[in-house]
């Protein structure tokens, strides 16, 4: 095969896995429930009612919530996370990064705001939502239940902007102060100091061996979470990478929000047939204390 | 904006400090740590306003000793600084009273 046709296949393969890619829905469905989550998490303190020291204040409050539930339960999905994407970034990008609201610009809130902003781009409200609920009831036969199954390129620019995290994240780590381990001292010390786990900031070298173990292993991911012979062994890797800094250092919703953004490296319709073994009762009738 | 670059631990221990604290009593030296020296449980409660990002820093640092108008002997410090490049040594003679004059050292102690 010449070099033209060998590139002009592998263009064809690659528009087949990103803008032509589709395939079911539910992983989709599980993002927009479990980000819709950590995102009231992490703000509905900090937004509530009572925060409120303006007018305009309050009033994103009131949109928050607003639009915070209606993407949770899946009402209006996709109408619902443009909703919040808009709130999400006024928040990170006009009152953090502008006014200085501390923590609303750090690179924790801008996941969020990526992931909020692709999901209302994608057919996210198809499966498990109040909007699909409601197309079955009012289903008058099989034909008119919509399709779990739809445009998966969104689900596509979420996977590759996990991979620019983690080799940017790596990128940013390869120099002398953070491969000699000096900051990850610093981030120990900011961490630990005082603490009981105190000690693990005078481990020496074993900082150096865990800097240069964190680099690997982030440009390993930004490659390998795509190769779906290892993900087996490569998506426990990343798991078990951001368990380890959920208890090490105060990330607050960073790792949970990557840990559920893993569900666009699967395959979707993978997902969606476990999700239906894990349903199927297998004849053991439809009470819950038989199961 | 999707392939932004991302600076993870951007801000973790930068403008901490690690060496010591020492107020020269007449009755003698006392030594303290810098985390005795903020008086917090944890660095976590520090905030970024009372972070060293330039050697006279060390006041704001210090503030609950260079505030407190009963303690009149001389603060100084001696150890290092979180910063994006590293620690970086820092000497301060006289951390309340003239803060000017602290200055980066040349080598890690």
């Amino acid at each position: 095969m010449n070099p033209i046709a060998m590139a002009s296949a592998r263009m064809a393969d690659f528009l087949r896995w990103g803008a032509d890619a589709q395939g079911s829905t539910r992983p989709l469905g599980l993002m927009r429930i479990a980000i819709a989550t950590i995102v009231f998490v992490r703000f509905a303190n900090e937004v509530s009612l009572y925060q409120g020291d303006s007018l305009s204040f309050v009033l994103l409050g009131l949109a928050f919530f607003g639009l915070t539930s209606m993407m949770l339960v899946g009402f209006k999905a996709q109408a619902a996370c443009t909703g919040v994407a808009i709130t999400l970034m006024t928040m990170h990008f006009y009152m953090g990064k502008v006014h200085g609201y501390p923590g609303w610009s750090s690179h924790h809130i801008y996941i969020l705001v990526v992931s909020v902003c692709l999901l209302a781009l994608s057919p996210c409200g198809r499966s498990f939502s109040w909007d699909r609920y409601r197309a079955l009831a009012q289903a008058r036969d099989a034909r008119d239940i919509p399709p779990e199954h739809g445009d998966l390129w969104p689900q596509r620019l979420i996977a590759l902007q996990l991979a620019a995290l983690y080799f940017w994240a790596a990128v940013d780590k390869t120099n002398w102060s953070f491969l000699s381990g000096q900051r990850l001292e610093e981030a120990f010390i900011w961490s630990f100091t005082g603490r009981a786990l105190e000690p693990l900031i005078s481990l020496g070298a074993i900082l150096a061996v865990l800097s240069i173990i964190v680099v690997v292993v982030e440009y390993f991911l930004a490659f390998a979470i795509f190769v779906r012979r290892w993900q087996a062994f490569v998506l426990p890797l990343g798991l078990a990478l951001h368990a380890a800094f959920y208890v090490l250092l105060p990330v607050n919703t960073y790792s949970a929000t990557v840990m559920v953004l893993y569900l666009a490296l699967l395959d979707p319709d993978a997902v969606h047939r476990f999700l239906d073994r894990m349903i199927q009762n297998h004849g053991q009738g439809h009470s819950p204390h038989r199961l | 904006m999707f392939l932004r670059e991302w600076v993870m631990f951007s801000g973790a221990g930068v403008g901490l400090a690690k060496g010591r604290f020492t107020l020269h009593r007449a009755d003698g030296a006392v030594t303290m740590s810098p985390l005795e020296v903020v008086a917090l449980p944890s660095y976590l409660a520090l905030p970024l306003n009372r972070r060293i990002y330039e050697p006279a820093d060390l006041k704001a640092f210090a503030a609950r000793i260079c505030n407190d108008a009963r303690e009149t002997a001389r603060l100084s410090f001696e150890g290092s600084v979180g910063t994006f490049a590293g620690w970086r040594p820092i000497v301060a003679h006289d951390v309340c009273n003239n803060p000017a004059q602290a200055h980066y050292g040349d080598a890690l102690p």
